[in-house]
């Protein structure tokens, strides 16, 4: 027997030491899960919980507006009976397809849509999990393996094994989805449960041997830096997927709906759907057939990932150092142009989107939360391009709001470095800033661009009003940008360098105010407040830039606090003038209204 | 070259610089040297325009700091005490970028970073993230952030602070080729045994105050360096 050589060391032969027993390993690699779960428990324990309450009670409330707005009911926010009558129209047609007694009867816009979430849901555990902060340590992993006087694809199979049997966050979301639909198709709580456990962990069983052949695969013929870079990526592919998901059990038409219509085909012989049929046939024949399809499925793809394993981990593998030159070779043919490209962005462009791509809270809740909100309002008019505007705007805004105030504290303690260079802090923050709206507009192109594509456009001639917005957004880009820095706090960590909640969401009100302009039939409205936020924007840049070199210098600061008191004043002078003018046009329409 | 002019320096009632008026020529290496709390620091922070000073002004090769902060420097490379770095960003292409910001060309700044991590012995950490380096691999990726756009003057706060003893020596005889070269370096440092070796001049900085300057054999022609330090920074009722 040959021994193979994983990361240049031996890993299987004649001359490795005695096995360690398979029950003692698999004991082993148990305890460091947990432990690592209890870790992960003591991080959570740290974070303020009272925070996460309110988020989670303000993310509850903005669906229910949310639900409100696609009623077309806001002018009802405040009828209770109305709010319960929405809210009870909605959880009526998410759950109606559960209520038919044979699968066969669903009819097939919902059961596509029941098998596109659950389907969406599944391949979004395969990369989330992959792409998880967690799988950072699997390099360690593989070199204690690779230490191991065990065969290594014993491990891998252990390893499987371990991660078949482990609870994932993706079995939660599933098992309490079989377990409801169990229930609801009559099932004893028991038997649901117990089905829903055997379900859920064959689906998770199934997920577990590709996703470690795929990591070992790409381990062994590229670096580890390779590997988590990808894994990155995979992490946002689940992500994305997840959101569909969540948008197929949220919407009940459209062209999503259409498109997944298209390959029912395909959906109804995936593996979720014999799980799904497992629950939903009364018929119990059939539905230990489809599970035993099921079980055969993961046995199959099982089978193949240990004989895969086996076979390239018994022989020998190309080293590390051969792999990087060949991998140099190939990034000369490839990556000409791509470099090329590259290499044209300014290096602080480069470097911010390099940034963002790799922070993966920044992705999914500033890159995320705005796509979201592009994709999951199907209820509203498109057509009506007003509309349409607005949700471009208020997508755009979204981005904006969570991500300029960001623009200081995404440097972190690295801000010194910004020092160090021949540029001023003014350039570094109107480059990032260009590169924050550059993103926006993709947004609020992104929502037209889906209105298009279902509805058309009404009135096309009304998008000349997209200049009313890109000007929107520029003017609020240097309003947000201007706030951060006059409320960052360089000693501060993490999220206390933002602005307070009172300036926060007082900024959002007042974007919203903006985009109710894009309602209004007067041009020379918007043009005043369009003119009048310029000035406000534009004075507290410059006071901004005044106050810049003094970034770090808190000692250097009664000037600033006193500037920054200015600018309050300045603020909340230009929001009582435009209150003062609202106030004076509605006597205006009101005057009108009494002498008609 | 590196001049400081009654640079004053206050933190509301406290004053941590007072009236520093010091001159390093091209090719010296000035050594500053003070208990903690002296204002070493807040005077490097001064010059790199980390902070505003209260009064008085610096000139770097006759440009002042704060005035012509952006030509000062394209000129001066500076590595603090406590470097901190970018979350997600590798120790190569940290490097890279901080050569790209000093004006070089893609592909210089990657033969420059390649060049400072080979020197420096960063290659096996060279595609970890920057900051999960220990505090010596920190310490010596900042020193090549200071040296990739090589800058004329170099300001080192506690450069050695971290080091293991060989990268110690390998930083100490960097310095002084830079310093050979015709540059200037001015370093902030407690290691008198360093600063002795190393500092053509040395300035000891007490409550603010530069209270001697001078070379080694200057300030301590009879006893040794520590007793003469002791003896300036010794705190009198």
């Amino acid at each position: 027997m040959t021994g193979a050589r994983l990361f240049g060391k031996k890993i299987s032969g004649p001359d490795c030491g005695p096995a360690l027993k398979g029950a003692r390993l698999f004991g082993i690699l148990w305890r460091l899960q947990t432990r690592r779960l209890i870790n992960r428990l003591q991080d959570l324990r740290t974070r303020s919980l009272t925070l996460t309450a309110l988020g989670s009670a303000l993310l509850i409330l903005s669906l229910m507006g949310l639900l409100l707005i696609m009623d077309r009911s806001v002018q009802r926010l405040l009828d209770a009976n109305a709010v319960r009558e929405v809210i009870q129209r909605f959880v009526d047609v998410t759950w109606d397809p559960l209520r038919f007694t044979r699968y066969e009867d669903v009819p097939d816009q919902g059961a596509r849509l029941m098998l596109l979430f659950l389907n969406s849901t599944l391949l979004s555990a395969l990369f989330l999990k992959w792409g998880h902060w967690q799988s950072l340590q699997r390099d360690e992993e593989w070199e204690w393996f690779a230490e191991q006087p065990c065969p290594a694809w014993a491990l891998f199979v252990q390893r499987c094994w371990m991660e078949s049997l482990w609870p994932q966050g993706f079995s939660l979301f599933i098992g309490a989805f079989f377990m409801l639909l169990g229930l609801q198709r009559g099932w004893a709580p028991l038997s649901a449960l117990g089905m829903t456990l055997v379900l859920v962990l064959t689906l998770q069983t199934l997920l577990a041997a590709p996703r470690l052949t795929l990591d070992l695969w790409l381990r062994l013929r590229w670096p580890a830096h390779r590997v988590r870079t990808l894994r990155g990526a995979f992490g946002l592919i689940g992500a994305a997927l997840l959101v569909l998901g969540l948008q197929a059990l949220s919407i009940d038409q459209g062209w999503a709906v259409i498109a997944v219509m298209r390959m029912s085909s395909i959906l109804d012989a995936t593996p979720v759907a014999l799980a799904l049929s497992a629950v939903m046939l009364r018929d119990e024949a059939a539905a230990l057939r489809h599970f035993a399809s099921l079980l055969g499925i993961v046995v199959v793809i099982h089978l193949a990932c240990y004989g895969w394993a086996a076979w390239a981990l018994r022989r020998p593998t190309p080293g590390h150092a051969a792999w990087l030159g060949r991998s140099q070779d190939q990034k000369k043919q490839t990556l000409g142009l791509r470099t090329w490209l590259w290499n044209r962005l300014h290096p602080l462009t480069r470097r911010d989107l390099t940034l963002l791509t790799r922070d993966r809270h920044f992705i999914l809740q500033i890159l995320g939360a705005p796509l979201v909100f592009a994709i999951v309002p199907q209820g509203l008019p498109m057509q009506d391009t007003a509309w349409l505007l607005a949700m471009a705007w208020g997508t755009g805004l979204l981005f904006l709001w969570s991500a300029v105030f960001y623009i200081l504290p995404m440097e972190g303690r690295s801000l010194w470095l910004l020092f160090t260079w021949p540029q001023t802090l003014s350039q570094f923050l109107r480059r990032r800033l260009m590169v924050l709206l550059a993103l926006a507009g993709c947004y609020a192109g992104l929502v037209l661009g889906l209105g298009f594509l279902r509805a058309g456009w009404e009135r096309p001639w009304e998008l000349w009003r997209l200049l009313y917005i890109s000007w929107g957004m520029l003017d609020f880009g240097v309003l947000f940008t201007s706030l951060a820095v006059f409320t960052y706090e360089p000693e501060a960590q993490g999220r206390e360098q933002r602005p307070g909640l009172w300036l926060n969401y007082g900024m959002l009100i007042l974007g919203a105010f903006y985009g109710w302009f894009l309602f209004r039939p007067d041009a020379r409205e918007s043009l005043l407040v369009m003119v009048g936020l310029s000035a406000l924007a534009g004075f507290l840049w410059w006071r901004m830039t005044l106050v810049l070199p003094a970034l770090l210098d808190r000692h250097a600061a009664p000037p600033v606090r006193k500037l920054r008191g200015q600018e309050k004043l300045h603020f909340f002078k230009f929001i009582t003038r435009w209150i003062g003018f609202a106030c004076v046009k509605c006597c205006w329409f009101a005057w009108i209204i009494w002498a008609i | 070259m590196l001049i400081c002019d009654q640079l004053c320096k206050d933190y509301g009632g406290f004053q941590a610089v007072k009236s520093l008026t010091l001159r390093v020529e091209r090719g010296e290496i000035f050594g500053f040297l003070g208990p903690n709390g002296a204002g070493k620091t807040s005077t490097i922070k001064m010059l790199m325009g980390l902070l505003v000073p209260s009064s008085g002004h610096a000139t770097i090769d006759g440009l002042d700091t704060q005035r012509d902060h952006v030509a000062v420097k394209s000129r001066v490379g500076y590595l603090p005490d406590n470097p901190h770095f970018l979350d997600y960003l590798r120790g190569r292409e940290l490097l890279s970028f901080v050569g790209e910001m000093h004006g070089l060309s893609p592909a210089e700044a990657r033969v420059r970073a390649q060049h400072w991590i080979q020197d420096l012995g960063l290659e096996d950490a060279q595609e970890d993230f920057a900051n999960n380096y220990s505090t010596g691999m920190k310490k010596r990726l900042g020193l090549a952030c200071a040296l990739i756009h090589n800058p004329k003057v170099l300001i080192l706060d506690e450069p050695t602070n971290g080091l293991d003893p060989r990268s110690a020596v390998h930083v100490r005889d960097l310095i002084l080729n830079f310093a050979a070269e015709g540059r200037t370096v001015l370093l902030s440092t407690h290691l008198l045994d360093l600063a002795e070796r190393l500092c053509h001049r040395l300035g000891i900085l007490h409550h603010g105050q530069l209270v001697a300057v001078g070379t080694c054999k200057e300030l301590a022609p009879d006893g040794s360096l520590e007793e003469k330090f002791l003896a300036l920074t010794a705190d009198r009722p």
